[in-house]
């Protein structure tokens, strides 16, 4: 067997009853010892989130609020959301408040934007949806053993910590081998390991995905809302790229306008001449996708001009 | 001698096994070892794996524990990561299939491949720290530097004796981590990328020859 191999349950409890010099089950059951190691794999899955998955759910218009169960069943915990491919913004109850007060009022229309939790169990979409999509979850996934000859799909490397884990529960157990003080020790031993292991999964994982949790450091794809109307200025995450380019057209001190591939959202344009930036109105105006420049700042032959813009 | 007879003797079990049996020890050398190997990454092996067309997820090779990076077609790819495909295009995951940028590890075992391959492409390697030896009946060594050896033995014997003799073991653990640094001052000397800087000439090279912009004779 290779280090690299999955232990089965079977090879856990082994090793388990080993370090508890209990081979013929005498002091410990089974079931007993089956429940400590299922809680290990729990515990240490639940802190150091090793093993993804991914599951999509059609999902009808102007649905509001979405089951994970009805999703897939071993969700642990949602991390990344996308509505048709396209990432959502995880933002809290009291963010959303705070963008309108009337969020939950808003009109069916277009795509969604944000996911939120409010309940356990269940994530919300905002706004909802106005057509059919698909919502696609990659997430940490819940494990679990089903039989003594299922694996652990925990990295190999976790599974010494299961006999610091399993001891640390086997002497806590109220009974003739109730041992506090030694319960300690294997605690300690125990926890210095998932320091030791959340080292290892930094090399190991170097990006890791973030933890779907409201309010986190996921990009926040909105303008300032007006308060108040039913309608929230939220831009939709496809929405909202950004261009830097040159604009076409001549540059020889005559030609006064010039033409950007894309429309700039509203205040997003960055026009330098030469490095030295123009503001609108005073040295050019813009209509749609054409810059038009003031007579007494056209650009003259040999000039750079660049465009920085978000669309 | 090889590692389970050094911790045997560590123990004073030189003659049997008396409080800990064979399997006790090989589960505490093999733990260390993977450890060191994860810690110190001293080494770098190969894995060959498979990215499967359409498929956006493919298999890091067993042999391979921490992945470093993917050569595929001759070239070289390091591992990226979500945000770095989301600045990269928020319609990232909208892409057709085609010849892959990105290899992006999700899970402890597997990598999104990005985009989908256009076909399957059935020599990706994957370099990175591998998997030790396992310690068991047949295999009780381990090739390596005196000093590397003696810091898995130590780290081994510690976690044998936590629970019975905490002194033994703190005192151990505290030898075992001497041994590391003096492994990893061999490696500093004796590995090739640490050769780099042992190599350095005394005068520096000129940023002509690639040296250091700060000697550059402008520069002030």
């Amino acid at each position: 067997m290779a280090l690299s191999d999955k232990w089965t349950r079977a090879q856990f409890r082994t090793a388990i009853r080993r370090e508890l010099m209990d081979s013929g089950t005498k002091w410990w059951t089974d079931l007993e010892l089956n429940n400590y190691i299922g809680a290990w794999q729990d515990r240490v899955n639940d802190e150091l989130e090793f093993t993804a998955g991914t599951a999509s759910a059609a999902i009808g218009s102007a649905t509001q609020t979405v089951t994970l169960t009805d999703v897939a069943t071993d969700i642990l915990r949602p991390a990344i959301v996308c509505w048709n491919n396209v990432l959502l913004s995880p933002l809290t109850i009291e963010e959303l408040n705070n963008l309108n007060r009337n969020w939950r009022n808003v009109t069916v229309g277009g795509d969604p934007a944000v996911i939120y939790q409010e309940t356990y169990g269940e994530v919300g979409l905002f706004p909802p949806p106005g057509a059919d999509g698909t919502l696609t979850f990659e997430y940490p996934m819940a494990l679990a053993f089903s039989t003594d000859t299922s694996t652990s799909d925990l990295p190999p490397w976790t599974r010494y910590s299961a006999i610091d884990y399993a001891c640390y529960r086997a002497y806590m157990r109220n009974g003739a081998n109730m041992d506090v003080n030694r319960a300690k020790i294997y605690k300690a031993n125990f926890t210095s390991k998932l320091r030791k292991y959340s080292t290892l999964k930094r090399k190991y994982l170097p990006a890791g995905y973030s933890k779907f949790t409201p309010g986190n450091e996921f990009e926040v794809r909105m303008v300032q809302p007006s308060y108040g109307g039913s309608t929230m200025a939220i831009i939709a995450p496809s929405s909202l790229s950004f261009l830097d380019e040159v604009p076409t057209g001549t540059v020889n001190a005559i030609n006064d306008t010039f033409t950007l591939t894309q429309t700039p959202a509203s205040g997003s344009l960055k026009l330098y001449v030469d490095g030295v930036l123009m503001q609108v109105t005073t040295h050019y105006t813009l209509s749609t996708k054409t810059i038009t420049f003031e007579t007494a700042f056209i650009p003259n032959t040999g000039q750079a001009i660049f465009a920085s813009y978000r669309y | 001698m090889s590692l389970v007879s050094d911790v045997q003797e560590l123990l004073d079990e030189v003659n049997g096994s008396v409080f800990w049996t064979a399997a006790h020890i090989y589960d505490a050398l093999n733990e260390a070892l993977i450890h060191a190997y994860a810690d110190t990454q001293f080494t770098t092996s190969e894995g060959t794996s498979t990215a499967t067309e359409s498929s956006n997820f493919m298999t890091i090779p067993t042999t391979i524990m921490i992945p470093q990076y993917i050569v595929m077609g001759g070239k070289e790819y390091w591992p990226s990561s979500y945000p770095d495909l989301e600045r990269y295009s928020q319609n990232w995951r909208g892409e057709g299939v085609g010849l892959p940028k990105a290899f992006i590890p999700v899970s402890w075992n597997v990598m999104r491949i990005w985009p989908a391959p256009d076909t399957t492409y059935d020599e990706v390697s994957v370099f990175g720290t591998p998997w030790p030896t396992e310690i068991n009946g047949t295999n009780t060594d381990l090739t390596a530097d005196r000093a590397f050896k003696r810091h898995i033995v130590l780290e081994a014997g510690a976690s044998l004796v936590k629970n019975t003799l905490p002194q033994f073991a703190q005192i151990w653990a505290v030898e075992s981590l001497e041994e590391k640094r003096e492994w990893k001052r061999h490696l500093r000397n004796h590995k090739g990328r640490f050769r780099v800087w042992r190599l350095r000439p005394a005068t520096s090279f000129s940023i002509n020859r690639g040296g250091s912009p700060y000697n550059f004779k402008g520069y002030s």
